[in-house]
């Protein structure tokens, strides 16, 4: 079940940051960057290494990251089962699908003060910000997947008499499944970015407030450490839901043609 | 084979399992009203297997899926063992003329689909096991839908059927998408099982030979709107020699009865 790891596909994957860090770390070396804001890969990863050591990185991913996992469950709890319902009632949809698309224009971000303003700075308004963020994309993939339940397998379930819960559960759900994945992992990935947004405005704990503290401090290391946690994160996401993606939907690895 | 024989003969005088009263069907779209089925009745005894023959469009489908509770008549009614038919039933399963198997599960689940008691573990392996050795699959058991064949995805549909335990099975065209060679082997693998398992079997076709080769009796339809035009017993002995005169005569015979013009 678990796909082997292609090294040569990695190794590509991996050439051109190692290239960038290399020069990097030569121009930096030789005295062309400025220091202020652009110090060399070395210096980064002796400051990583050091805020391991101390256990502030942790810390501060910790934070993100809890935060994270309570917005992205609440937002799929929400957002799931509505998707279902809106998507298998399609009179609805031109009901809300308007107001919808109008919601899906503003960024997270530009709700952050409201959120400040009616929930305090705390966690409140962080995680409010990570729902707003990731529902969309896992609501409007959730409608999107049953609405295009095939009504030929739905007929099926029903000449065989199944009951309209087992027909959510066994026909309407994993017909969707692939799209209301799709969704999870647009969702997650918005989540995260609109995570550190979230964290920079309000500045008390996260990734996101040591950006700022960095600022402050005029560390750009600590800065960099965080951007590139950042980044080394959302990839790590990613790359597991992938995974989960190929696990639990074993029928969508092989594709027709392929022999076993 | 001779037990095939013997199987018919048996059924003939037997009790009346589907009844067909005067059924009318009108659908109504944006261009108006159709009518596609006109006081159209026959009757189906248990154990039989009947067939319903007509050219495309003489609404042979509509009038299967009213049977199966999938549509419902405009006007007449269906009852099945005595009692009428308001929906899908228990006693009913459908095979339809794509194998319509759900990509995600497996064969084995796939047959497992429609079974009853499905949190009684040992009776769903029991059926499945069932089915799977009736139509062949034993081998394919853990196979993926998009890894089968036409014919073998076709066979999982009429194994989930099965497994269904229903009194009756309903077949739409059901080989109509399959090589004539494969066509043919299923043919007999559905004889087969209807001898092993003597269920009722109605199967609707456009194929005047594969009605001939079947079944033990015969609606003739006629389109426009659909209504039966005879009902023809085929009481040659199984299996059918298509290449007797017996069995040319009757298919010269329906090929006459079932011309499209009015």
């Amino acid at each position: 079940m678990v796909k082997k790891i292609d090294y040569s596909i990695v190794l590509k994957g991996a050439a051109f940051p190692l290239l960038l860090i290399f020069v990097w770390e030569i121009t930096a070396r030789l005295g062309y960057l400025n220091a202020l804001f652009l110090p060399a890969p070395s210096k980064i990863g002796y400051t990583f290494v050091q805020m391991v050591a101390d256990g502030s990185w942790a810390v501060n991913l910790l934070a993100s990251l809890k935060r994270l996992a309570y917005g992205f469950l609440i937002t799929v709890c929400l957002a799931v089962p509505l998707g279902i319902v809106v998507g298998r009632a399609r009179s609805f949809q031109h009901w809300i699908s308007p107001t919808l698309s109008f919601l899906q224009q503003i960024p997270p971000i530009a709700w952050i003060p409201i959120f400040i303003l009616a929930l305090g700075i705390y966690e409140a308004p962080k995680i409010a910000v990570i729902i707003y963020a990731a529902f969309f994309p896992v609501f409007l993939n959730t409608v999107q997947g049953v609405s295009s339940v095939d009504p030929k397998l739905v007929e099926v379930g029903r000449a065989y008499m199944l009951s309209p819960l087992s027909m959510i559960r066994r026909v309407y759900i994993p017909s969707a499944g692939i799209s209301i994945f799709v969704g999870l992992r647009l969702g997650l990935s918005n989540c995260w970015r609109a995570l550190v947004m979230a964290e920079m405005i309000t500045r008390t704990t996260g990734i996101g407030a040591q950006i700022w503290e960095g600022r402050d401090l005029m560390q750009p290391d600590r800065i960099f450490v965080a951007v590139f946690t950042i980044g080394v994160v959302g990839l790590i996401i990613d790359i597991i839901l992938k995974r989960m993606e190929h696990r639990f939907m074993p029928w969508k690895k092989k594709h027709p043609g392929d022999k076993r | 084979m001779s037990t095939i024989a013997n199987n018919s003969q048996k059924n003939s005088n037997q009790e009346m399992l589907i009844q067909v009263n005067n059924i009318s069907k009108i659908f109504t779209s944006n261009w108006g009203k159709v009518q596609a089925l006109q006081n159209l009745s026959f009757s189906c005894n248990r154990g039989e297997f009947v067939t319903i023959v007509g050219p495309s469009g003489c609404g042979k489908t509509t009038l299967l899926r009213i049977i199966a509770g999938l549509e419902r008549q405009t006007t007449g009614e269906v009852l099945f063992n005595g009692s009428k038919v308001l929906g899908p039933g228990h006693d009913r399963a459908v095979v339809f003329q794509e194998p319509r198997l759900f990509p995600w599960l497996t064969v084995e689940q796939n047959i497992a689909f429609g079974i009853r008691d499905s949190r009684n573990k040992q009776k769903v392996k029991y059926l499945t096991d069932k089915s799977l050795d009736l139509v062949g699959l034993k081998d394919f058991r853990q196979a993926y839908p998009h890894e089968l064949s036409g014919g073998m995805a076709q066979r999982v549909a009429i194994g989930r059927a099965l497994a269904f335990e229903p009194a009756a099975l309903l077949l739409d065209e059901p080989f109509s998408s399959l090589d004539v060679s494969t066509r043919a082997r299923l043919q007999g693998e559905l004889l087969e099982l209807w001898h092993k398992t003597a269920k009722t079997i109605i199967l609707v076709t456009h194929n005047i030979t594969e009605a001939l080769v079947l079944s033990q009796k015969t609606i003739i339809m006629s389109p426009a709107p659909g209504s039966v035009k005879e009902v023809l017993a085929i009481d040659l002995p199984y299996p059918r020699e298509q290449n007797s005169p017996a069995f040319q005569e009757k298919k010269e015979y329906i090929h006459k009865n079932i011309s499209y013009k009015h």
